[in-house]
């Protein structure tokens, strides 16, 4: 969420005062939860309290399995990310610079990417079985799109003044790529690759559901099958954790490599 | 392209996934799965775009009301929809409770987020203004607060859409007696593969349709807007 700063976020204590808000939101709303759970307000068998989650995650978080879960789920998310990219970036740089290849390849392109990639789900399925690769395979198809789309619209939107001087000076086509294009678009992408960071890691987790390849999603499925509602809602929320972790490194990398711009896209 | 695969068992020449196109969506398939599940789409969506925007205006106006929720609303939404169709199974059942749950708590977010993004980014001297002409809150609402978040919550509307069609399909994958997500995988298990590609092709036709409705609308009820005039 793009929280709008207030104007005076660098007074210290109105800093203060906001994190203690934050805080007092989760307390809140565990505190609602837990209540609610012991109450049986919301049907105990089925929604445990927040302290019993809290405990199993305590000692799950030990297990060999919760780490070669996480791992599983988090290597295919980094395999598709890679994998994306440097199908998207490239492609989205031709496609940006050429308007003739803009145009013949805009409508499949749009189609393409209107196809959800749960859709392609059994057809994966049918060509890899459940298998790394196939959620792999939909990740990428997922996440192609975001960064390619953010490429075009970058190298499209680079201002002509700039490539006119890179051609003044004669800095040929792969220099003008490298100083000019390359860094110019750099923002596009990245806002591209969080996005897409996103949607793979759903991909990923989709896939590990409804397919059952192994990985925090399938160890979810496991939980429930297996009665244990608990286990199932501690591996739950170690995929919201992982999501966050993901947008939070995905946002540093993002300011790390737009340190050089003013702070207004950097802050995206 | 396609018809270099013609023969392989997994890749069915175009025509045939046409036939089954034709006697699938066209008949039974239609009554049967695609109105359930464009139902439960629509009923899902509707109560999404309602409550994001109830929420997401209050939410706009109060920067407290942010900063309290905001750290549940990130986790919520920082957690992969799918991983929370387990647990919406074990508290819902599979019926149509569960799916159109799951569907606006994953589809909200996006709108109430732009509402509140939307509301929030009103220059306060345009408020200020309101204040000073005593303009009653039901008209700043409808007549400053709303037509200037539009553009914003358009957009947020947009990325719900699609996200309420992938949780559709996918909640009728994970559980479900009808709809097209079952459709496709219940073709996939009795290797009925052109009705499973007609299924398939369905889902991005209706993907595609949604984007190009949204994108219509948005052009039509912004036509005020300078982002969408400099077009």
């Amino acid at each position: 969420m793009t929280r709008v700063a207030p104007v005076n976020s660098a007074r210290p204590n109105l800093r203060l005062s906001n994190i203690g808000l934050n805080v007092a939101g989760l307390a809140g709303a565990v505190l609602i939860w837990e209540f609610a759970s012991r109450t049986n307000l919301l049907p105990s068998d089925y929604v445990p309290p927040p302290s019993f989650v809290a405990i199993e995650i305590s000692h799950e978080i030990l297990t060999q399995r919760w780490w070669l879960s996480t791992g599983r789920t988090l290597s295919n998310w980094l395999a598709a990310i890679v994998i994306g990219s440097a199908i998207a970036i490239p492609l989205g740089l031709v496609l940006g610079s050429s308007e003739y290849l803009y145009r013949a390849f805009r409508v499949p392109l749009e189609f393409l990417r209107a196809v959800p990639p749960v859709a392609l789900i059994p057809v994966v399925v049918l060509v890899a079985g459940a298998t790394p690769t196939a959620g792999i395979f939909l990740a990428v198809y997922g996440c192609i799109w975001p960064i390619l789309v953010q490429t075009v619209y970058g190298v499209r939107a680079v201002d002509p003044m700039l490539r006119q001087v890179a051609v003044a000076y004669g800095i040929g086509r792969s220099g003008s790529l490298r100083h000019v294009i390359i860094p110019a678009t750099t923002p596009y992408i990245l806002t591209g690759l969080s996005i897409s960071s996103a949607l793979s890691l759903i991909a990923i987790i989709g896939s590990e559901i409804i397919v059952g390849i192994a990985g925090v999603g399938s160890e979810i499925n496991v939980a429930r099958f297996s009665g244990s509602t608990v286990t199932a809602y501690a591996y739950t929320i170690w995929t919201g954790v992982l999501g966050l972790v993901i947008a939070l490194l995905v946002n540093s990398l993002k300011a790390y490599l737009l340190r050089w711009q003013p702070l207004k896209e950097a802050q995206l | 392209m396609w018809s270099a695969h013609a023969d392989a068992f997994f890749f069915p020449p175009l025509s045939s996934i046409f036939k089954a196109f034709n006697s699938v969506w066209l008949g039974p398939g239609l009554m049967n799965d695609a109105v359930p599940s464009l139902s439960r789409w629509a009923i899902a969506y509707a109560i999404a775009t309602g409550l994001g925007v109830a929420v997401g205006v209050p939410l706009g106006l109060s920067p407290t009301a942010r900063r309290v929720l905001g750290p549940v609303m990130e986790f919520i939404r920082a957690t992969p929809p799918p991983a929370i169709l387990p647990i919406a199974v074990i508290l819902l059942g599979i019926g149509d409770t569960m799916k159109i749950s799951i569907i606006v708590l994953v589809s909200i977010f996006p709108i109430l987020i732009s509402a509140a993004d939307g509301v929030a980014e009103v220059h306060s001297t345009v408020r200020d203004v309101a204040k000073t002409y005593r303009i009653p809150f039901h008209a700043e609402l409808f007549r400053i607060l709303l037509p200037a978040a539009s553009p914003r919550i358009f957009a947020g509307l947009r990325t719900s859409s699609t996200l309420a069609l992938v949780m559709i399909v996918l909640s009728e994958m994970f559980g479900s007696t009808n709809g097209i997500g079952y459709r496709i995988l219940v073709s996939l298990r009795s290797f009925s593969i052109p009705e499973m590609w007609s299924g398939v092709i369905l889902i991005g036709l209706l993907g595609y349709g949604i984007n190009l409705f949204f994108g219509w609308v948005e052009r039509r009820s912004l036509s005020w807007h300078h982002s969408v005039r400099d077009e």
